[in-house]
């Protein structure tokens, strides 16, 4: 019985964390308006793709370092516990999908460029209001397909594309139209409407079997990042609590805050369990990753969320500020819980898995 | 990250399995007597091979194993599978025999521990008073030592199953010069004596388990105390920390969700199975989350406390996640019974089927968690300030 991250891990994990603490400063990405996110992005992934994290889930024979999902998920829980804008995980899954279907001429033309970072990838997924694989309907035989929502899309050199069956796809170049950007809720992670031309599309041969995992993956890392997102918020407020005084004594004297701040411990951190739990699974309990990677996403953004928020009313009107940077860890587990499908759709699918 | 026990412990595992095939369970249409009698030999046989009362030593009865938390688990699944009794239940084996351990005499360690593990001994908590709850160092009930045995009078309260135990473990003031947590001793007297009187309390529940106890002359030898006089505080620190432990279990969460999904899909409202309801299966689901949540927890705190790490914050929230846990799943049990629980259940006896009112006794017992054992808010006392570091409130 070993249920805690390994050695190499946790080392993985203290080395993003000190990198990430000095590269992304909180109190200034709050002032960056979106050229100066990317440059803060490009800066971040520098680091990332130099330390091969890229490669995460892709085998040797690919060039990758072949650790599982869970290792990938400690990527993302300290992206999110730093607000920290990355391609590293997209161009992760990416890697993963065209190691794990491409044909060699795909493989020799884009994976070198995933796992070093000089290809950005994007996933276009989402169509009409639905997530979801089993709602994949875009043809090869028709008009533009609209993909709604893609992270990373305004700069994207590949986009990762969800087709009806469900299958995947890959395009780039022309043939893919942007539509106008509209501000962000999440400033790291603008997301961009795309219209893609059929005929810009290539499938991507066998990848019917990637679509479940590719939706139980990304279900888990939004989990993790989530979890990060909102234990860095509850940090912020528990210090806070400590050194703000009101009253004469630090507000963490009273017990309306430290129950309140009680109550967000008891939720946040058994939270993260369940997304390494999920990623876990993805790696060693095939029969059990659907149902824990549904939990994950229904469970952790929620708590994250509810967790953040409370946060806010912790800390009073500063917590309120555009320039305190709270409201950073709010929107990224808002952004969180939507992505991939929200709350109630994974709590139905977690019914219907465990056959209730 | 492995959940799996590994090759090592696989010998080890099928070992207990063996045990417990070869031990487990008395032949069918035992009577009442010869079950007890059989229950008694099996914990006797389990001892013996190490499975039980694995960190009190042999010359106390115990099975003196070295603390192994992994083989613990294998353990605690593999006799839950076979529906084997543990070890006897009950603050005896729970809180008094590890405080034994940590600050006993060794006469008491010799004379108290062993019948105690057998059952033959059976303790009460005299700890709550009516002045003194959470605020527990505020304790009045008294002991004088006179003529070499000490003479008790008070009032302690919130005693369970005082009327069924042959002994009081108690925290009691010997030195009336001084208030809080100075003065205050742990003595160890019979409830089988003149100066005890008891009076079951009726709960909400219509259960009578919880009791109050007046002490009125009541006496017990002068060395029936555990530690030092005037340092029953620092003793009882012990036992406290030990039933936290014993309330925290991910086990009981997982039990009673499961039986949770087990009542939503066989009660039937409308023509169909109450779990195909969609809100209700949100909520199912929901409950879930925090259920999976409260044992993979677990698990981590295994896995840290095999490495000889710290747990942290953890182990601050075991007792207020399962309250939290349970009291969501009561909610949920309430809705799904509706007019099926507007009838007390029967006070003995009855199944689930039959009696689906049974929850009730499980709706009103996980309130009963969120005060016994350090209520809720000073569960969120002790996370704050001692799992996040924040300063104590003025005053108290």
């Amino acid at each position: 019985m070993d249920f805690d991250l390994s050695s190499e891990q946790k080392m993985l994990q203290d080395g993003l964390s000190e990198f990430l603490s000095k590269a992304v400063v909180a109190t200034r990405l709050v002032q960056m308006d979106g050229a100066e996110v990317d440059a803060l992005r490009a800066t971040v992934d520098a680091a990332l793709f130099d330390m091969g994290l890229a490669g995460i889930l892709v085998d040797e024979a690919h060039g990758g370092l072949d650790l599982g999902l869970l290792t990938l998920v400690v990527v993302a829980e300290e992206l999110g516990r730093h607000a920290a804008p990355s391609s590293a995980i997209r161009n992760a899954l990416a890697a993963w999908v065209i190691s794990s279907s491409g044909s060699e001429a795909q493989k020799t033309r884009w994976l070198g460029g995933l796992l070093d970072g000089s290809v950005r990838a994007a996933f276009a997924v989402q169509e009409g209001d639905s997530w979801s694989p089993e709602a994949w309907t875009s043809g090869l035989d028709g008009g533009p397909l609209n993909k709604r929502n893609v992270e990373g899309g305004a700069d994207a050199d590949l986009l990762i594309v969800a087709l009806g069956g469900p299958k995947l796809g890959l395009a780039h170049g022309a043939g893919i139209t942007r539509k106008e950007p509209r501000p962000a809720l999440d400033t790291t992670r603008p997301v961009v409407d795309l219209a893609i031309a059929p005929e810009a599309i290539e499938e991507l041969q066998g990848s019917e079997r990637l679509a479940a995992p590719l939706r139980d993956a990304q279900l888990a890392l939004l989990a993790a990042d989530a979890y990060g997102a909102g234990q860095s918020a509850f940090d912020m407020s528990v210090e806070y609590a400590k050194t703000r005084t009101q009253f004469d004594r630090p507000i963490g004297s009273f017990q309306a805050i430290k129950h309140q701040l009680a109550n967000m411990a008891l939720e946040i951190h058994p939270a993260r369990f369940l997304a390494w739990y999920a990623a876990h699974a993805w790696d060693a309990i095939p029969a059990d990753v659907e149902h824990a990677a549904a939990l994950a996403k229904a469970h952790v953004p929620d708590v994250a969320v509810r967790t953040a928020r409370a946060t806010v009313e912790a800390h009073g009107g500063i917590g309120y500020t555009w320039e305190y940077p709270l409201h950073l860890f709010l929107k990224r587990a808002m952004f969180d819980r939507v992505a991939w499908g929200g709350v109630e759709e994974h709590r139905a699918r977690v019914a219907t898995l465990s056959a209730w | 990250m492995d959940l799996e026990f590994g090759a090592a412990y696989q010998d080890f595992k099928t070992e207990v399995e063996s045990f417990l095939a070869q031990h487990w369970p008395p032949p069918k249409g035992a009577t009442r007597e010869e079950r007890k009698a059989a229950t008694a030999g099996f914990r006797l046989a389990a001892t013996e091979a190490g499975y039980i009362y694995r960190n009190v030593p042999r010359a106390y009865g115990g099975a003196e194993q070295p603390p192994n938390v992994i083989k613990a688990e294998i353990i605690r699944r593999a006799f839950a599978k076979a529906r084997a009794p543990m070890e006897v239940p009950g603050n005896g084996v729970a809180l008094l025999v590890p405080t034994l351990l940590d600050c006993g005499a060794d006469w008491q360690k010799e004379q108290l521990i062993a019948p105690t593990l057998r059952g033959e001994i059976t303790w009460c908590q005299g700890y709550s008073e009516p002045g003194a709850g959470s605020d527990l160092a505020s304790v009045r009930s008294k002991a004088e030592l006179v003529d070499g045995q000490w003479v008790i009078h008070g009032h302690k309260i919130w005693t369970t199953l005082a009327y069924e135990s042959t002994h009081m473990f108690a925290l009691l003031r010997t030195d009336p010069s001084t208030s809080k947590h100075e003065g205050i001793s742990y003595i160890l007297l019979s409830m089988k004596q003149p100066g005890v009187t008891i009076r079951r309390i009726r709960q909400i529940s219509g259960q009578s388990e919880f009791c109050e106890v007046f002490l009125d002359g009541a006496t017990t030898p002068a060395d029936w105390i555990v530690g030092e006089p005037g340092k029953g505080w620092q003793v009882s620190r012990s036992t406290l920390k030990h039933e936290r432990n014993m309330v925290g279990g991910s086990a009981r969460t997982q039990a009673q969700f499961d039986s949770l999904v087990r009542l939503a899909k066989t009660t039937v409202r409308n023509g169909r199975p109450v779990s195909e309801d969609p809100v209700v299966r949100s909520r199912l689901a929901t409950i879930e989350g925090a259920v999976k949540a409260h044992t993979y927890s677990a698990y981590h705190q295994l896995t840290k406390d095999a490495a000889g790490e710290p747990l942290g914050i953890l182990l601050q929230l075991n007792k207020l996640s399962s309250t939290e846990i349970l009291k969501s799943i009561a909610t949920l049990a309430q809705d799904i019974l509706a007019e099926n629980g507007l009838h007390m259940p029967p006070s003995e006896g009855g199944t689930a089927k039959d009696h689906p009112e049974l929850w009730l006794n499980q709706i009103f017992g996980s309130l009963a968690l969120s005060i016994a054992g350090g209520t809720s808010n000073i569960q969120r006392n002790i996370i704050s300030e001692r799992g996040l570091g924040l300063p104590r409130e003025q005053g108290v």
